[in-house]
């Protein structure tokens, strides 16, 4: 220590002194200026500033808190499909809840059917230039004053005596002014009275509508949003306050459904919940083959034959039947009717359950729905089930509807038609399966791990998306699922003032798609593949959705519990990945070949001497020597093996390793320092390949932890025992790179597509 | 919801890139397979079925007069002539390549492309060109379908 102070003073002594050999006057400003300090830009820095204090509902482990709550709404309803008229007729009975601290002046109600309301914000709020084409009722719709009569027509808001509760409507939202104020840990009832014309959803887009066969006169019901529903309120964002703009979809509570939906008697229909009455709405037949189906494990029976419902489109009923479901626990209810549909079904066994998968579709629809729709249910129950936690509901519903791909507990709508001919393209059918699996994997996230859809696309769609990668690769071999870090580097290079971070509100994202599923599924991907491995990252992954099923997770839950149940810090991904929109390119800058030598090397000779030192007083060691640099003399190659050639490693090695411990040892003969560049902004850990001469390869994976010191460059000595000719960042094209041209030593142009493609058909 | 229904994605992709060494330019342009069969199956009032088995005979000309009409190429103010080179699918995407030869020098490209821009009003076409290494592009809308780029 005393010799390195002494050192430092010399050192200085000496700048001084050459400082002022040159001569020059004092200069009368500060020669060496403070430079400007900085908040922490670290990109390791942790969320702390992000993320929300943890509380008593919400811990820092992101797992619900001692005193973490939910509301509850219970509905009592019944409903008119008026088939003739495209008309929904509905009486609710609620039950609101109020489990939460806070006593409640006011009750907040959904109103989503009035995103179609003559007036509604939705219209108002998109600019842009003319439709391709009109179709002659959207054109007098659109401009001759004749808009498409929506929205929710309330008869009545009352309490159980019947008194008018007050109320106002502001858009796709009811605020409901209680006579009292409801008090924690108490509930009350209202009941409401309503009625809406039904939109054709192929005229104006929308989750949820009719679809019109003009040959047979029939129409294709889904119905979701019909009724008036319970915002949600929370510790997080208090009242749900957002509109229903159209893309931002739900925020709802779980309750107990008792429903009654009357159609016309010749409808076939299915909905959210246990089905309480099938004697009265099946025939003897059907009962017949749905108990059969019941015991198919391996394949669907036929419960309504395509035959019988191409008899039924032909005519038309006037009388009615009710159909009663009742649904526990549940966030939200939709529905399905048509004089056309076929339906199919078949057991699926989850542990000691039996859960039943379930298929409607019109004739349009086949063949392609009668081979692959249920059995993909099928699928889509056991892989998720398998992966998160075992599918609640006794059954899973998969809807065929034109043009959509939309999810609800227990059912959903899902596009895949047939040619006229009874042809299809495997590009109809790898979609169709695609969509199956993605909406049947929504019963996971949101419908029971129920996150804010409103604020957050990603948290149902990313991680349901990634769900779906996974439990699609299980299927089929080489099935074109999306989502993977390669398929985002055309958007992640995009036009920046067009691309929003992961963390943004769902309706001011730019491209959805990307951002919302795409970009998520990749981060995950990446995290379970070589980040925290398969076993750290499933079981964490697991740990969330178990932790918050039933429940109304928040995204820091998400990022907390991930870090929690793994022992991994992950602070810079979610703050790379999903706060910011940087970019992964990580390349090889330089690589330096070095022998060994138990020479002094310059930089000893320079250390030695600044120690005081002679050369026989530093310890003896054994040195790397750049083949490049000014110490390097062309004898050192003759040493080739270390532990036999130098005295000093040799005797070290004879000392205190017996012959057969020598033998495991590696015999490192070639050293290499590999220089890696980041002109990425983001970091991520360098996966990289060494090829050797014999044409073996090693892979390795430095975590990204090794740019927390340097973000735009860090090397690494490599000992080997074999020649390293070829080295590759990124082989397998799974870190999201953006650029390839960098990734190898030595370097190699990689062909243009435009090339390849040339090459190939020539 | 699905990804696809979102309709977020009106966006095509193409690189031009110069060949010095053989002194043309390489179009490579990313289109959506689904979006490009219903746009050339309208124009041409037939089901066209492009990537599928059923791709009719003369999808490929069909394919190279649409583009002729949607996408022009001026190089030092006058219209550049492409060889349709071909078409390829992956996953929901199409490629398509096309050539232009005799390509020495350029000082100014303008580039006009109208893809799908009559079927989906929102349909952004982005060009990106690469001259002696020099990176520009441009991104083109139905309100502003044309861009030049002095080099």
């Amino acid at each position: 220590m005393k010799k390195l102070l002494l050192f430092i003073t010399l050192f200085s002594l000496s700048f001084a002194v050459s400082a002022q050999n040159h001569g020059r006057p004092k200069p009368e400003t500060n020669e060496n200026p403070v430079k400007e300090g900085h908040y922490n830009i670290n990109k390791f820095k942790q969320l702390h500033e992000e993320l929300p204090t943890p509380n008593a509902y919400r811990t820092a482990s992101g797992a619900p808190g001692y005193a973490y709550y939910q509301q509850q709404a219970d509905y009592q309803m019944s409903v008119i499909l008026d088939d003739a008229n495209q008309r929904i007729y509905g009486e609710a009975t609620v039950t609101y809840y109020n489990n939460s601290p806070d006593p409640l002046d006011y009750l907040w109600v959904q109103l989503d059917q009035n995103i179609r309301a003559k007036d509604a914000m939705s219209k108002k709020i998109n600019g842009g230039g003319p439709g391709v084409g009109y179709r002659p009722q959207k054109f007098v719709e659109e401009f001759m004053g004749k808009p498409f009569d929506g929205g929710f027509k309330l008869d009545y808001v009352e309490d159980q005596e019947g008194n008018d509760i007050k109320h106002a409507i502001n858009g796709t939202m009811m605020r409901l002014d209680l006579a009292e104020t409801l008090a924690p840990k108490s509930s009350t009832v209202f009941k409401i009275k309503w009625w809406y014309n039904i939109n054709n959803y192929l005229v104006a887009r929308g989750r949820s509508g009719y679809e019109h066969f003009e040959k047979d006169g029939n129409n294709l019901y889904i119905i979701a949003q019909w009724f008036p529903r319970m915002a949600v309120y929370n510790d997080v964002e208090g009242w749900q306050n957002k509109q229903y703009l159209g893309r931002g979809e739900f925020t709802l509570v779980f309750g107990n459904y008792d429903v009654k939906i009357t159609t016309p008697a010749d409808h076939i229909l299915e909905a959210t919940g246990v089905l309480q009455n099938r004697k009265d709405v099946f025939t003897k037949k059907q009962l017949k083959r749905w108990e059969a189906a019941k015991k198919s494990y391996d394949k669907p029976v036929l419960v309504v034959t395509q035959a019988e419902a191409e008899a039924n489109e032909k005519s038309v009923s006037d009388k009615t039947k009710v159909w009663h479901f009742k649904a526990e626990n549940v966030r939200d209810f939709a529905f399905s009717s048509s004089r056309k549909f076929i339906y199919d079904a078949q057991a699926v066994k989850l542990g000691e359950r039996t859960v039943m998968a379930i298929s409607l579709y019109p004739k349009e629809g086949n063949p392609l729905w009668e081979e692959y729709s249920t059995k993909t249910v099928a699928h889509t129950l056991k892989s998720y089930s398998k992966r998160l936690f075992d599918y609640p509901y006794h059954k899973a519903i998969s809807i065929n509807a034109k043009q959509q791909g939309m999810e609800y507990p227990m059912i959903c709508w899902n596009y895949g038609r047939s040619r006229p001919d009874g042809t299809y393209a495997e590009r109809t059918r790898t979609g169709m399966i695609g969509v199956i699996v993605h909406e049947v994997g929504h019963n996971w996230f949101p419908m029971v791990v129920n996150s804010d859809e409103r604020q957050w696309g990603w948290m149902d769609e990313g991680l349901n998306t990634f769900t779906q990668l996974l439990a699609e690769e299980e299927l089929e071999k080489n099935f074109p699922a999306r989502g993977y870090p390669k398929d985002l580097i055309q958007y992640m290079t995009g036009d920046q003032s067009k691309i929003a971070p992961i963390m943004s509100q769902h309706e001011v994202v730019f491209d959805s798609g990307k951002n919302a599923y795409h970009k998520p599924t990749a981060g995950l991907y990446m995290l379970r593949e070589f980040i925290m491995g398969h076993e750290l990252f499933d079981h964490a992954f697991k740990t969330y959705a178990n932790r918050w099923k039933f429940k109304h997770p928040s995204t820091a839950d998400f990022f907390r519990t991930m870090e929690d149940a793994s022992g991994t810090d992950l602070d810079w991904f979610w703050r790379g990945w999903f706060y910011t929109t940087d970019v992964n390119d990580i390349g090889i800058k330089d690589v330096k070949q070095y022998v060994v030598t138990d020479k002094p090397t310059t930089r000893v000779k320079r250390m030695a001497k600044a120690y005081g030192m002679t050369l026989d007083q530093f310890p003896k060691m054994l040195h790397l020597v750049s083949k490049d640099g000014d110490d390097f003399k062309p004898e050192m190659l003759d040493k080739k093996n270390p532990a036999t050639d130098f005295k000093i490693l040799k005797d070290y090695l004879d000392k205190n390793f017996t012959a057969e411990e020598k033998q495991q040892l590696k015999n490192s003969k070639y050293f290499y320092e590999i220089v890696f560049e980041k002109p990425g902004g983001l970091v991520m850990p360098i996966l990289v390949d060494f090829v050797f001469s014999d044409g073996s390869r090693e892979s390795h994976n430095y975590p990204a932890e090794i740019w927390r010191y340097n973000d735009k460059e860090v090397s690494r000595i490599v000992p080997s025992d074999k020649e390293i000719v070829e080295i590759i960042i990124d082989v397998k094209e799974i870190t999201a790179d953006v650029n390839l041209k960098n990734n190898f030593w030595p370097k190699k142009e990689t062909p243009s597509k435009f090339e390849e493609f040339k090459g190939k058909n020539k | 919801m699905l990804a696809f229904n979102l309709h977020k994605e009106y966006f095509s992709l193409t690189k031009i890139d110069h060949n010095e060494k053989e002194q043309t330019l390489q179009i490579t342009m990313r289109l959506f397979a689904n979006d490009m069969d219903l746009a050339l199956s309208k124009q041409f009032d037939q089901a066209i079925e492009l990537g599928t088995e059923k791709e009719i005979a003369d999808a490929d000309i069909l394919l190279e007069t649409y583009l002729n009409q949607k996408f022009v190429i001026q190089i030092n103010q006058e219209r550049a002539v492409y060889q349709f080179i071909g078409k390829e699918f992956e996953k929901d995407a199409m490629y398509v390549y096309l050539e232009i030869k005799n390509i020495t020098a350029i000082k100014e490209i303008e580039v006009s492309a109208r893809m799908l821009q009559e079927e989906f009003p929102e349909q952004e076409n982005i060009v990106k060109v690469n001259y002696k290494d020099v990176r520009r592009s441009l991104i083109l809308t139905k309100q502003n379908d044309k861009g030049l780029l002095k080099f």
